[in-house]
């Protein structure tokens, strides 16, 4: 053993190389259709990414449609809408991210505490049925859920004496709306992961912390919590990249002529700006634009992240 | 059984208490959609209804005796179930190695799937692919274009990279390759993520429409999603070109709410199924064994 | 390590050059028999090899091979379009949508001649409708489609709660604008329901829409927003128009009465019937065919009214009139007039005269030849369809049987419906000639009657200005904005001049300058 390591050293870095390579040549077999699938599905594909700096034609196609530089990001910049709808993009999109991302870290550690047993099961079988409801079926039961005349919401507000509120269409209610119904239909859903990471803990952990007396509550917060940190933290992380994603189907679905100016997002602006009419290097541009911005704060969260946890959790 | 402490039981009874009221919003939809379903429209009401001011099954009726749609929905088990099997065993190959320290461009690889996570080239180009590969009306260009998603597989690698070093260690001793260790060690310890990202992968596929919309010319081969798109596409017509040209009525709620659980039920049937993964103890029990 | 990553990307490039362009597609007809690729109407789905495609293979000598698209039209279309899989016939909703496509060169051109030559029903329709349709079927002074035509197109009628005005004792149906007024104040405030609750309004109206929003009220103001407006040779903007204002103002009057439906933001037509079955409104603005029982439509109406209100017969509940009339009996809602979609060409047929030739005419001996028309688009008599009425026949209409009839899927594995009478005229199932055989002559007459002097038809045919793609979303969005808040009173209508100054500096001056240099080349 001592011998290789010190001819390993004075090996130079190319033999080294090649060593590593054959040690771990089953890991890179392994690796060789995946690495194979991305080259094909996602590599090739991603020259469409050029649209976004030409005038696409769909005759010429990418080599031969005519560059435009930046010429798509300014017509998008420019808009005169567009300041409001990134303002709005931004603010759906933290709202939903500060309420709607750790919910279902608290939904997974209360599932965690029930005991085994069909209860456990069915409750959580029935908090993940909401995902499975497209926008489109789960707006029309919001808009008469919350309909002020007829909607079962605003029959208990008046029940306690106060005036019915038109939620869907009432600028001050209407984000609120989109943050909760995306936490009623995603939670459930959302914390599988969590409850999948909770069914890893060493069991042995809780048996000394109750012997030293902890409390149920202290043993969430200093067991359960810590150990799916670093799910949480990669869930995190993969949720900064489509940060100014903020929900076009659920928007599409819910907003109206009298929300626009809080609702109207990035996505619902150019689907109305393209509509019909093959304007594919715009979208692409509005499509680049937030990836840009997803990739920027991937990166500083998985800094962020990596640097917390002592290099043990990242992405990359 | 150590003795719980009267704090202990408090938060016991607020947790059940907490779920159950959460279970019971969490039934609004889909109750909803079973009123909807089984009420003819005479009796529909503007606002959510516990129970159905009458009863009728017909769009029920018409669903289960269309043939149609029972085509669509072996389709759409065909799909899901071939796609799952082979999306689940290329996530776990890449994802393996990739959870490895001493993976040779391991960091190379990982911004690489990271990046497809966050940018991706668009419907056009992805579209002429699939037909340069002559995979247009078949079963693979809605399997193979959706095989590997990156985000299942820095889950997946997060759940590998969790797992003591020191087992790997104590089998390499023993002479065991990585393809040994991937499938005797790590797999049997990783069932609970393996069962996650399975119900991911499966519902993915499951509700997956639009790349049949690209990919699929022929309707015999059309899946479930694809049928209920095309209900409500048609239901929101109301503008220049008319759906009732022929004066023909127009798909009822009843039948749109009955079509969309037809969809939805198959797939919630799965969960309870994996359910037994996510047991306390699974995991831990198989490294004591 | 740079070597692999060079490796890689030279493998990508090679790949993706490879991949830019699909393999062009042969237009040979093989064995004399002429074969085309059709893209229908994504409205009407159909299977491949159906009944009816082989009816139409065996009638005409040809051979089809259908795409049937029936979600996400455009983006299927634009992919086929980026591999050059250009579809020889194709269906296309508006100017908007085809203009692109003849820009980049996707599409043949068909000359007037040509359609004259090959589809003289089609072509002879369309002049007698009306001859300007030709403007809109031009681009860059070349005509490049094939323009749909509207069927009989009649205006939306009043429909009211009778029982409601027996017992509120209005015995004259209203018709001016104040009668309107006095009767839904009464239906607002004396309980007609008799629930004991305040609940009932006078009516609703699609709150967010771009066309309907509140359209019959503006017709009787002599105004129809976003309807381009001619008036001694002058070209003008509905929707910036002082009897707009006017309009307004009594909107919100209303809305402040009480008789509006405050929630008419999120209410669409779907939802008009059910509100006016739930006791909610008074009236709902309809079609007339869509509250008479001899029609589909109108039967289950009916059925569902009569079931929900027990004891009440739908004779007695629903009485018809005409739209409200302003001043000097000004009335009328929004109609789409003369012209609808389109047909257009591949550009692989700009070369294929013979095939370009032999198309035009089978589409247009399946719209205009009534036989032919039946059988592409009911089918079977006795099998997928009957007369409505066997005893009175013809005019009685047609009906598709059961599982036609509801089952949307069972009609698209035989081809049926409007997929290859791709020419169906809007509101009808074959040329009008055919369609007013087949219908009731006195629902005509009363439709007719009912909707007289009510014509509000966009003067310039809602034509694709050439700075609509910069502008047209932002002002569309800016109307039904501001005109809902001036509806609701969130904004004052003292500011109206601003919202006009606001919707000409952003853009609706330089549409206005195209529309009438529009109207001046082609239409006067």
């Amino acid at each position: 053993m001592k011998l290789n390591d010190t001819t390993a050293v004075k090996l130079n870095r190319k033999k080294q190389l090649s060593r590593e390579i054959w040690q771990n040549r089953y890991l890179l077999l392994m690796l060789l259709p995946g690495l194979a699938y991305f080259i094909i599905f996602k590599y090739i594909p991603m020259f469409g990414l050029t649209m976004a700096f030409q005038d696409y034609s769909l005759k010429e196609g990418i080599l031969g449609s005519q560059w435009v530089g930046l010429g798509q990001f300014k017509s998008l910049f420019s808009g005169a809408d567009f300041p409001l709808v990134l303002k709005n993009t931004i603010v759906i999109s933290l709202l939903k991210l500060v309420f709607g991302f750790p919910t279902p870290v608290i939904l997974a550690l209360m599932f965690n505490e029930l005991r085994e047993g069909p209860y456990k099961k069915i409750t959580q079988t029935i908090s993940y049925i909401p995902h499975f409801f497209s926008w489109v079926v789960m707006g029309a039961m919001l808009t008469s859920l919350l309909s002020p005349s007829t909607g079962i919401i605003n029959a208990i507000i008046q029940m306690f004496g106060m005036k019915p509120i038109y939620f869907i269409a009432d600028p001050k209610y209407f984000v609120g709306v989109l943050v909760v119904s995306d936490i009623w239909k995603e939670a459930g859903w959302n914390s599988v992961v969590y409850i999948a990471a909770l069914s890893g803990i060493n069991y042995e952990m809780h048996e000394a912390a109750i012997i030293d007396g902890a409390s149920r509550l202290k043993r969430i917060l200093y067991i359960n919590l810590p150990s799916i940190l670093p799910t949480v933290a990669i869930m995190l992380i993969l949720k900064m990249g489509g940060v100014l994603e903020a929900g076009f189907d659920q928007i599409f679905n819910l907003y109206n002529v009298a929300v626009y100016d809080v609702a109207d997002i990035i996505d619902t602006y150019t689907y109305r700006m393209g509509i019909g009419q093959y304007q594919y290097s715009y979208s692409a541009a509005a499509g680049m634009f937030k990836s840009v911005i997803g990739l920027i704060l991937v990166l500083i969260t998985n800094g962020l992240v990596r640097k917390m946890s002592d290099n043990e959790v990242s992405v990359f | 059984m150590i003795k719980q402490t009267l704090s202990d039981r408090i938060l016991n009874v607020c947790i059940v208490l907490v779920i159950s009221v959460i279970s019971i919003v969490s039934l609004i939809p889909i109750w909803n959609a079973i009123v909807v379903s089984i009420t003819p429209s005479y009796a529909q009401s503007l606002s959510f209804s516990l129970l159905p001011k009458a009863i009728d099954f017909n769009a029920w009726k018409s669903i289960l005796c269309s043939e149609f749609m029972w085509k669509c929905f072996q389709n759409t088990v065909v799909r899901t179930v071939l796609g799952t099997a082979l999306s689940l065993v290329l996530t776990i190959l890449t994802a393996y190695p990739l959870s490895k320290k001493r993976l040779p461009f391991g960091c190379t690889f990982n911004a690489l799937l990271t990046f497809t996570m966050i940018f991706n080239g668009g419907m056009i180009p992805a579209y002429i692919l699939v037909k340069n590969l002559h995979l247009i009306d078949t079963l693979w260009s809605l399997l193979l274009p959706a095989a590997i998603s990156s985000y299942n597989v820095v889950v997946m690698r997060s759940f590998f990279a969790g797992l003591p070093d020191s087992l790997e260690e104590s089998a390499k001793l023993d002479g065991a390759n990585d393809f040994i260790i991937l499938t005797k060690i790590v797999l049997p310890l990783s069932l609970a993520s393996v069962a996650t990202i399975s119900l991911w992968i499966a519902v993915m596929h499951w509700n997956s429409w639009f790349d049949v919309v690209l990919y699929i010319n022929d309707r015999e081969k059309y899946v479930l999603q694809m049928v209920l798109k095309e209900f409500q596409e048609a239901s929101s017509i109301d503008t220049l070109e008319l759906g009732s040209t022929t004066g023909t009525a127009p798909t009822t709620e009843a039948v749109q709410n009955a079509s969309t659980l037809f969809v939805i039920i198959p797939i919630l049937m799965v969960y309870p199924f994996l359910q037994k993964y996510f047991m306390k103890g699974v995991t831990v029990g198989a490294v004591k064994g | 390590m740079k070597k692999i990553i060079c490796l890689m990307l030279t493998l990508v490039m090679a790949l993706s050059v490879a991949g830019c362009k699909g393999e062009k597609k042969a237009v040979s007809n093989e064995d004399g028999i002429i074969s085309f690729t059709m893209m229908g109407n994504p409205n009407h789905p159909t299977d491949k090899d159906t009944e009816t495609e082989k009816w139409i293979e065996e009638k005409y000598g040809v051979s089809i091979d259908v795409y049937s698209v029936t979600a996400s039209y455009y983006e299927k279309l634009a992919t086929m379009l980026a591999s050059d899989e250009v579809p020889d016939v194709m269906f296309i909703n508006e100017p908007q949508n085809w203009q692109p496509l003849v820009d980049q060169g996707f599409l043949a051109q068909v000359t007037k001649e040509q359609i004259k030559k090959y589809a003289p029903r089609h072509f002879a329709a369309i002049n007698e409708k009306d001859e300007r349709i030709w403007a809109i079927s031009s681009y860059k002074g070349e005509n490049w489609v094939l323009p749909k035509l509207m069927g009989d197109e009649y205006g939306t009628v009043t429909v009211w709660r009778k029982d409601w005005l027996d017992k509120l004792g209005i015995t004259k149906i209203p018709e001016t604008l104040e009668e309107f007024e006095a009767a839904y104040l009464k239906v607002r405030n004396e309980d007609p329901d008799g629930n004991g609750q305040k609940d009932t309004y006078g009516f609703t109206g699609c709150g967010g829409a771009t066309e309907r929003q509140f359209d019959q009220i503006f017709g009787a103001f002599g105004v129809m927003p976003g309807q381009w407006i001619v008036e001694n040779g002058k070209v003008s903007n509905g929707t910036v128009d002082d009897r707009a204002k006017e309009a307004l103002t009594l909107l919100h009057k209303w809305y402040e009465m009480e008789i509006i439906d405050p929630e008419m933001i999120t209410d669409t037509q779907q939802t008009y019937f059910p509100k006016f079955n739930a006791n909610r409104v008074a009236v709902i603005n309809t079609g007339y065919e869509n509250m008479i029982e001899t029609t589909a439509t109108g039967a289950s109406n009916k059925k569902n009214f009569e079931e929900a209100h027990p004891g009440v017969k739908w004779e007695d509940a629903v009485a018809f009139g005409s739209l409200p009339q302003g001043k000097d009996g000004t009335r009328g809602d929004w109609l789409w007039g003369p012209r609808a979609n389109f047909v257009v060409f591949g550009e692989q047929l700009s070369e294929n005269e013979e095939k370009l030739g032999k198309i035009l005419s089978i589409l247009d001996d399946i719209n205009y030849n009534e036989e032919n028309a039946i059988r592409a688009v009911w089918g079977e008599k006795g099998v997928t369809y009957d007369y409505i009425d066997p005893e009175v026949g013809v005019s009685s209409g047609l009906k598709f049987l059961a599982p036609y009839d509801t089952d949307t899927t069972a009609r698209s594995s035989k081809g049926l419906n409007g997929f290859f009478n791709i020419l169906t005229p809007a509101y009808g199932w074959a040329s009008a000639d055919i369609v007013r055989q087949y219908t009731d002559a006195s629902i005509f007459e009363t439709k007719a009657k009912l909707t007289e002097d009510t014509k509000y038809v966009d003067s310039l045919m809602r034509p694709y200005l050439a700075s609509a793609k910069r502008y047209q979303a932002d002002l569309d969005k800016l109307k039904t904005t501001a005109y809902s808040e001036f509806i609701t009173g969130a904004r004052d209508l003292e500011t109206w001049d601003d919202f006009v100054k606001e919707y000409m500096a952003k853009g609706g001056e330089q549409l206005q300058k195209e529309a009438q240099e529009f109207y001046d080349t082609n239409m006067k």
